[in-house]
């Protein structure tokens, strides 16, 4: 509506607008209330006084073009009503945020220079469920970033003067993966994935501490989840050497699968579940998720509570007698017992220790 | 050449700014991907030392080496939190390199998770305890550690906050009991699957003021005077007497009275409580519990979920144990 519109509709009410002067130039006006949520905004006009003629138009920082404004304001738009529910407003984020990377990248840098932080949330949310779990390959095609760094590998081996083992994991690090390119040069005409000869190939080849070699794949299935869930259990109640053995893909650091992506996908969400805007923070620290599903369920039928009744109550005489050994036995194998059965997940004492960490931390 | 520079400023400063924010909320992983997508993040997120207060390696291999190569790495010289949770081939000798020669980067460590690490021994929390000074988080379960290793911790660490011994099966009274004296700033205490504990040992936890959670699943030999010593930790929200089978309902009934901001509580296996503790811990927590669990207490009469609810108006969550 323009505002032509609006003084022939309702000559009665005296709306207030703000203008904003766009980097090109270009300037126009805003409804105050939906231009006023914005912080940086809001200081202009209140500490400054700017924003009240065309003549004072609040300049806005550079990274605001006509476009990313025009998103920002529906945001504003919308938001800026106090009477709306949290569904209705989720349900907006949810619709708003489906973007292009590329338009989400430049949202996230103009709420940020706007401080308008539950958009510069929403969106670095969005762009972090992107970026979880891809390599620095397809992180640049993502964002359009050139592949500029040096295409050839110069690891030069670094004096080891003092025999310090680190220099020496360094240099045998390098040397593997010396070996490694030449191979790979060999077999195919891919891009090899290039380190720079300054202080950065350090850290990238001690990337080797996050298991990452570069050709690995993000996203398991949840396969993989219950395997590792499987794994877990398996160390706890046996011995840590027949552990080993069930993690047959370890071979060294940087050729190793990246191990830590499995550690990663078992707390991470999904990529593409749109309708969970938690934060990752969140999911890292906590097996918040799996837990959860158990509490919705949480009844146990008659039928089972007697039995477990009755199971309890057969422990009770038992640990009497046979206390130490039954204990350990209990609490190690308590995930595996086929006599009591629940509904939910059996992995009790690893979801149990979950929960108690949780608390705990 | 305004082609170019608009690449150029989404190179140079667009993303790398974009990535700065995002890069709060993603795990250790993604955050070293970030670093080799370009030179300008690289540069970019190295400038941002909040992003790089932690070292993940839960269950990776050649975790001792990694370790120390992390730890040599100049983003990482004021890390806070160390993880090395079911990580694989770390033993004491790499905890005595990092004390050699990494002494300066583990000043600010206040958290150090060693969950697992099976071949570290009393000699490398040796090791710890004489780098480190300003532990706060400890967690040790299932490791091979004696009470020669809680001597140490009770020395050096008076600030300690949280310390998790589930299932250190060395650990003597004598041991848990130097902790209790020493570190009172304590809030978190985790005893699960820690049976050999006498009465006595936890008669002591009463001096834990600041105690918020505890975990004595397994705790055999408490009973009801053990834990009315308990109940004057006034702040405990979070209580496990799971299969604490010498408990009766004197033992819960003084909980109840003490501690009237429990939020989670669970009696699993007790068969000796009944439904007078149920009432009494109505009386004075049923604004605040949201976490009970009374599975197999045959002792208990009325324990339906809807007998529960009307105890406990917020009651969400009905099981704990499994």
């Amino acid at each position: 509506m323009s505002e032509v519109d609006m003084a022939v509709i309702k000559p009665e009410m005296m709306k207030s607008y703000i203008w904003l002067q766009t980097a090109d130039g270009s300037i126009q006006q805003v409804e105050q209330e939906v231009a006023m949520f914005c912080p940086m905004i809001c200081h202009e006009v209140i500490q400054k006084g700017m924003g009240s003629s065309k003549n004072y138009a609040i300049s806005l920082p550079q990274r605001v073009n006509p476009a990313m404004l025009s998103l920002i304001l529906d945001y504003c738009r919308f938001h800026q009503v106090p009477g709306r529910s949290n569904k209705e407003r989720k349900s907006f984020d949810e619709k708003f945020i489906r973007m292009d990377t590329k338009r989400l990248c430049e949202l996230t840098s103009a709420a940020d220079s706007l401080q308008l932080k539950p958009l510069v949330d929403l969106t670095s949310r969005a762009l972090a469920r992107i970026i979880e779990g891809k390599t620095p390959e397809e992180i640049r095609e993502i964002f359009h970033l050139p592949d500029d760094l040096t295409e050839e590998e110069k690891l030069e081996p670094l004096k080891n003067t003092t025999d310090d083992p680190r220099i020496r994991l360094l240099n045998r690090l390098y040397a593997k993966k010396r070996k490694e390119l030449k191979e790979r040069e060999k077999l195919k005409n891919v891009e090899v994935e290039e380190e720079r000869v300054d202080d950065r190939s350090v850290d990238d080849l001690l990337s080797f501490i996050n298991g990452d070699n570069g050709d690995s794949k993000g996203i398991k299935t949840s396969k993989s989840k219950k395997k590792n869930r499987r794994r877990k259990d398996q160390q706890k109640s046996t011995s840590a050497n027949e552990a080993n053995k069930n993690h047959s893909e370890e071979s060294n650091g940087l050729n190793s699968l990246c191990h830590s992506s499995e550690v990663g996908q078992k707390i991470r969400p999904s990529i593409g579940a749109t309708s969970n805007l938690q934060d990752v923070e969140d999911d890292i620290f906590a097996n918040k998720n799996e837990f959860d599903d158990g509490d919705i369920d949480d009844e146990i039928d008659p039928a089972l509570k007697e039995k477990l009744d009755r199971e309890v109550e057969d422990f009770a005489r038992r640990l009497n007698s046979d206390w130490p050994e039954r204990m350990q036995e209990i609490l190690s194998l308590g995930q595996e017992r086929k006599a009591v059965h629940f509904p939910l997940n059996g992995n009790g004492s690893v979801r149990r220790y979950s929960r108690a960490e949780m608390i705990s931390k | 050449m305004e082609g170019e520079e608009q690449t150029s400023l989404w190179n140079k400063e667009t993303v790398p700014k974009v990535m700065k924010i995002v890069s709060t909320r993603l795990p250790q992983r993604d955050l070293i991907s970030l670093l080799l997508v370009s030179p300008w993040l690289h540069r970019t997120l190295l400038s941002s030392p909040s992003l790089w207060l932690a070292i993940d390696l839960r269950e990776m291999n050649n975790a001792g080496d990694r370790l120390i190569a992390a730890v040599s790495l100049p983003r990482y010289q004021h890390v806070k939190q160390i993880s090395l949770e079911f990580a694989r081939d770390i033993d004491d000798g790499h905890l005595e390199i990092l004390k050699n020669k990494c002494l300066d980067s583990l000043q600010g460590l206040e958290s150090l998770n060693l969950n697992g690490c099976q071949k570290i021994s009393d000699k490398g929390i040796e090791a710890i305890t004489s780098c480190c000074h300003k532990l706060k988080v400890f967690s040790i379960y299932w490791n091979n550690l004696s009470e020669r290793s809680l001597q140490l911790v009770a020395d050096h660490y008076q600030e300690l906050e949280s310390l998790n011994l589930t299932r250190c099966v060395k650990m003597t009274d004598s041991g848990l009991q130097q902790i209790l004296i020493r570190c009172s700033f304590l809030r978190s205490l985790n005893l699960y699957a820690l049976s050999s504990f006498t009465d006595e040992t936890y008669k002591k936890i009463s001096v834990l003021a600041h105690l918020r959670f505890l975990d004595l699943c397994g705790a055999q030999n408490l009973s009801d005077e053990g834990l009315s010593c308990i109940a004057k930790c006034k702040n405990l929200v979070s209580l496990n007497l799971t299969w604490c089978v010498r408990v009766t309902d004197v033992g819960v009934i003084a909980i109840a009275e003490g501690c009237t901001s429990l939020e989670f509580l669970s009696l699993f296996g007790i068969v000796g409580v009944t439904d007078k503790c149920l009432e009494a811990l109505s009386k004075f927590c049923s604004n605040t519990i949201t976490t009970l669990d009374v599975n197999g207490c045959i002792g208990i009469k009325r324990r339906s979920r809807d007998d529960l609810l009307q105890l406990f108006p917020y009651l969400s969550c009905f099981k704990v144990h499994s």
